[in-house]
């Protein structure tokens, strides 16, 4: 027993503050991994509500049952839904509506909501109607508890359905929707072999079993069967998740970079305590190569201790976050594999190894003179060289590992680089110029300047360390608050809350007119035109390999076309011209992510069939389109010349506020035809989740805070001899306790004075570029952001520091005569 | 002659693994105003232990020490760090400079600290005087040990100290250099007529003072007048 625990225990007296930085980077990493792991899969899911499930099948065609059965097998739940147009009539009049029926489990992710009254509160429910009622639109209020023929049924309407979760995609060519149970669709008659309708199968599960039944039943699929997962569903969607991603990479990122400072300082410390015990080990004759692996095996050593601790901590550090968190995510977190952990220990055995091994390597080169008299040691060149590559690769490789993408590893590299490089030197300016501020004297300003300048003090790390932190943490607040701010601007501008869809081309001047005498503020009106692009430069596209789902779905979809004079807002072109800009305006204008994932470009000629008639122009311009902003957008514009004539209806939107509730119902009587959308519901979910995101990023934050806490901590125990020998130097010479502690709090106040000061300058420097340059928001000086950061950097650093120094107040002075 | 430093019945032990470990036993000594006392002795005779308690830097088991006229023995670190203000000065073997700082600063810092007006100069003006007129701004880490030491002096001289204490002055030098600093030190105490107490085991450097105790195990077993 004692054997084994001489084995497994490294020199604990030694080594023990690499073991705490090593403990913190696990933590670190297993936390943050856990912790976004479990976020990004509820935002998967909160995405997915949006979908009503994690995953769907759809044909049009009914579905095999197998489909469903095997769902279930693998434990995953199920619903059904059938989508199909058809037209019922209301006052003699035909009425087009969209039909959905739906099964009893419907919906699998979010909520419904429904309306007793049009103007009455919604209430959400996890059902949808039951066999034997009906739930319509908010457009169809009038028939509220009336009967409504359905083909050979009559339903009684007993709600109005004011959300569903799944109501998005082809958000522009909506009649009113009209929900009932699946049971009850086949009296109807209205589904029978050739009618249009979309049978789709629902799941929702945990996502490894997810994966597992997506990649079983994918091959099985047959033509006109897709599969849907949040990935390939909304763009919208997938762009802000894709964002929210590499915004918690990033985070983690950053706040690793600040945990392996930690790991490097404290190496450095133990490694250079470890030169007089080489240089005995050395005059007994001990090889390079058996120091070499007796190091390595102390360095494996603390890595085994470390790991349970690390993972402990790691995994209890994410309850806090997940209580606090809770309540804004409404939700409990979804469970989570092992991987977290798994690259938890990866990750702190690759920061031990590659930036503690290379100071000892520098140590091996102590001369074994060093027993008899102490000297400066200097390390090689090759040594150096070796400690700057080690930690490069170190620092790549956990990189790679976190983001496992090359080109974002390789990104991150640079930008950690261009920090490391950049923070320190600009604190060091700084520091020099202060060095230039009443010199005549050297006590207590030039005291603590020159104290914090010195190598032996770390304190550039330090404040490097923490300028990085809180300077992260401002960052994110200002950008989310740009970035809601930004989106008001957009919206408010012209305040649209609702779309009006499915006008009918002769209704749009009398509608305009309408909304003008009811004074409701509304935008330019755009053609819809449902189209099926059918080849590509002649080539059929049902004959040409795509190899992403995307552009197959594009292919054998219908979507909305539109045309323009002007460039919508927000778009930019590319590549091309707009046609304003050509002498005989022609041609189509195409999405960026659409060109790219069909492989088209300008030059290229696109041929789309409308109501069985074809038409080919070629592509003059790629175009980029922000999807997040609410207005209507396009993936394909054309000119007014070429598809006027089409079959087409149109959309506004408007600003319908509170005080104008009332236009609903004449607008409703009035319009029949007209569907109205309700965005300002989707607008603040969309706003709920970027601010959870953001909430989430600044916990990340308080990770990097601990590690900053850490790099302190590490430096304090460096520079602990150095500053019990200036302490003492300065009882010798009579200074008196005041001035004593002053000599170290003072320090602490400056670096914190410093640090807040670096960061809510670069925070509101990039406010102000944000601002100017992407948010094209006026500029305003914020007092509270710089209030917090020094109030934040002062008070954290003072406090740690001066705890953690004071005992060094009470070191006899009698330890310069010893040392 | 007046005595600035009176020890009586000095004793201090420390606990060590093998038990109490005596260190100084029933030291009886006086050293007088402008008088150069050397200590010397072989490693751990109690030598260094004793300058440490006459100057105030540690406190005794038993026995008193009077510095300046005032009984170190009741008093706390505090208030013998006020006695030692601006009538203390000290050097030390390992120097003891504040790296990053100039020389200059160097020597500012304990005249600041003492709340001398004109520091700057005084400080030019004693740098001058110890050979260092030429490397004012220069980092003390960029300077030779002699030359280090030179500053350690001059940081010791320049608030015109009552009473120098020397530990090891030329523990870390070369012969020459070490002759040389020795130079320095007794010329600078023979001008300021500073009281200079000096620890050393280099006999030769132990016969320049004008009197020599002479310790081993804790006990003064000789004192030379030179």
């Amino acid at each position: 027993m004692r054997y084994l625990m001489k084995i497994l225990i490294p020199r604990i007296q030694a080594w023990w503050l690499l073991w705490l930085a090593t403990v913190i980077t696990i933590s670190i990493v297993a936390a943050s991994q856990l912790f976004t792991h479990r976020i990004s899969l509820l935002l998967d899911r909160q995405a997915s509500e949006l979908m009503a499930a994690d995953l769907l099948i759809s044909s049009t065609e009914p579905l095999n049952d197998a489909y469903q059965k095997l769902a279930e097998e693998y434990g995953l739940k199920t619903a059904t839904t059938i989508s199909l147009r058809t037209a019922i009539f209301i006052d003699d009049e035909p009425q087009l509506v969209e039909l959905k029926a739906v099964s009893s489990t419907y919906p699998l992710r979010g909520t419904l909501e429904r309306k007793s009254a049009l103007l009455s509160e919604p209430q959400k429910v996890q059902q949808g109607p039951a066999a034997g009622e009906l739930w319509i639109d908010s457009k169809l209020a009038a028939r509220l508890n009336s009967e409504l023929e359905l083909g050979t049924l009559t339903l009684p309407a007993r709600w109005i359905l004011s959300y569903e979760p799944d109501r998005g995609g082809s958000l522009f060519n909506m009649a009113p929707r009209l929900m009932m149970h699946v049971d009850d669709l086949p009296q109807t008659g209205l589904l029978v072999p050739g009618s249009r309708a979309r049978y789709r199968l629902l799941v929702a599960g945990e996502l490894p079993t997810l994966q597992k039944f997506e990649k079983f039943v994918r091959p099985l699929l047959s033509e006109g069967q897709s599969l849907q997962t949040l990935e390939t569903a909304r763009p919208e969607m997938r762009n802000a998740l894709d964002r929210t991603r590499k915004f918690f990479a990033l985070s983690i990122v950053l706040t690793l970079v600040i945990a392996m400072i930690a790991i490097a300082i404290s190496a450095r410390y133990a490694a250079t305590r470890e030169s007089t015990r080489v240089a005995v080990l050395r005059t007994f004759g001990i090889s390079t190569l058996r120091l070499v692996r007796y190091y390595l095996n102390q360095m494996f050593k603390v890595w085994l201790w470390s790991l349970p601790v690390g993972l402990l901590v790691g995994y209890v550090a994410q309850f806090p976050l997940q209580w606090t968190l809770g309540q804004w995510f409404g939700s409990r977190l979804p469970e989570t594999d092992a991987w977290p952990y798994v690259l938890a220990a990866l990750i702190g055995l690759v920061s031990l190894l590659g930036f503690s091994m290379p100071h000892v390597l520098a140590v091996l080169d102590t001369p074994p003179m060093q027993v008899f008299r102490q000297s400066v040691r200097m390390v090689s060149r090759k040594k150096t060289l070796i400690l700057i590559f080690s930690s490069l690769l170190t620092l790549f490789l956990v990189l790679m590992l976190i983001v496992n993408h090359l080109q974002l590893a390789s990104v991150l590299f640079v930008l950690v680089l261009l920090m490391a490089a950049v923070i320190p030197l600009i604190l060091k300016l700084v520091l020099k110029m202060l060095q230039q501020y009443a010199k005549n004297r050297f006590w207590m300003f030039q005291y603590v300047i020159t104290r914090l300048l010195s190598h032996q003090r770390n304190a550039l790390f330090v404040m490097s360390g923490f300028s990085l932190t809180l300077l992260s943490v401002l960052i994110i607040s200002q950008v989310k608050d740009q970035l809601i701010e930004q989106w008001e601007m957009q919206l408010p501008a012209n305040k649209p809350n609702y779309f009006l869809v499915n006008i009918p081309a002769d209704e749009v001047d009398s509608l305009t007119r309408f909304l003008q005498q009811q004074q409701v503020p509304s935008s330019q009106a755009y053609a819809l035109i449902r189209t099926r692009l059918v080849a590509i430069n002649q080539q059929d596209v049902k004959a040409i390999p795509f190899d992403n789902d995307r552009a197959q779905r594009l292919v054998n979809h219908v979507f909305n076309i539109s045309f323009s004079e002007r460039l919508p807002e927000d778009n930019v072109i590319l590549d091309g011209q707009w046609f304003s800009d050509m002498p005989d305006p022609a041609g189509f204008s195409v999405e960026q992510g659409m060109a790219e994932s069909l492989g088209i470009e300008v030059g290229d000629s696109l041929r789309f069939s409308v109501a069985g008639e074809s038409f080919e122009q070629k592509v003059t311009s790629i175009r980029s389109v922000v999807w997040e902003n609410f207005q209507p957008n396009f993936f394909i514009l054309g000119t007014a010349s070429l598809l006027e004539t089409k079959p087409q209806t149109w959309l506004l939107s408007a600003f319908i506020n509170e005080q104008k509730q009332s236009v609903l119902k004449p607008l409703i009587q009035q319009f029949p035809t007209v569907t109205l959308l309700d965005i300002s519901e989707i607008m603040q979910r969309i706003k709920g989740i970027v601010n959870r995101a953001s909430l989430a990023l600044k916990f990340f934050f308080a990770f990097a805070a601990l590690s900053g806490i850490v790099v302190l901590l590490s430096a304090l125990k460096t520079s602990n001899p150095v500053r019990e020998m200036e302490v003492a130097l300065l009882q010798a010479m009579g200074a008196n306790g005041q001035q004593k502690r002053a000599s170290q709090v003072v320090e602490f106040v400056l670096m914190g004075l410093l640090v807040g000061v670096f960061a809510a300058f670069f925070a509101t420097l990039t406010s102000w570029v944000l601002g100017a340059w992407f948010f094209e928001l006026p500029f305003v000086f914020s007092v509270s952001l710089w209030v917090y950061s020094l109030v934040v950097a002062v008070s954290v650093i003072t406090l740690v520091g001066s705890l953690f120094v004071y005992r060094s107040f009470s070191v006899s002075p009698m330890s310069l005569l010893r040392s | 002659m007046e005595d600035c430093i009176v020890v009586s019945n000095l004793s201090k032990s420390v606990q060590a693994p093998e038990g109490r470990l005596t260190i100084l036993q029933d030291i009886n000594l006086n050293v007088k105003h402008g008088e150069g006392l050397v200590i010397s002795g072989e490693s751990g005779s109690g030598k260094t232990t004793l300058l440490g308690l006459m100057a105030g830097l540690d406190s005794a088991d038993s026995g008193e020490v009077t510095l300046l006229g005032e009984n170190l023995s009741s008093r706390n670190e505090e208030q013998r760090a006020a006695i030692r203000k601006g009538q203390v000065g000290f050097v030390f073997q390992s120097f003891h400079l504040v790296s990053g700082a100039s020389a200059l600063q160097n020597v500012m810092l304990p005249l600041e600290l003492s709340g001398f007006d004109q520091s700057e100069q005084i400080a030019q003006d004693v740098l001058r005087q110890v050979g260092l007129g030429h490397r004012l701004t220069t980092a003390v880490e960029r300077l030779s040990g002699g030359e280090q030491q030179r500053v350690a002096i001059a940081r010791a001289y320049a608030i015109k100290p009552t009473l120098l204490f020397a530990d090891e002055p030329t523990g870390n030098l070369d012969s020459k250099t070490g002759s040389q600093i020795s130079d320095l030190l007794f010329d600078l105490r023979e001008q300021a007529g500073t009281s200079l107490i000096l620890v050393t085991h280099d006999e030769s450097l132990a016969q320049r003072g004008s009197r020599q105790v002479k310790m081993a195990d804790g006990h003064i077993v000789d004192i030379v007048k030179h």
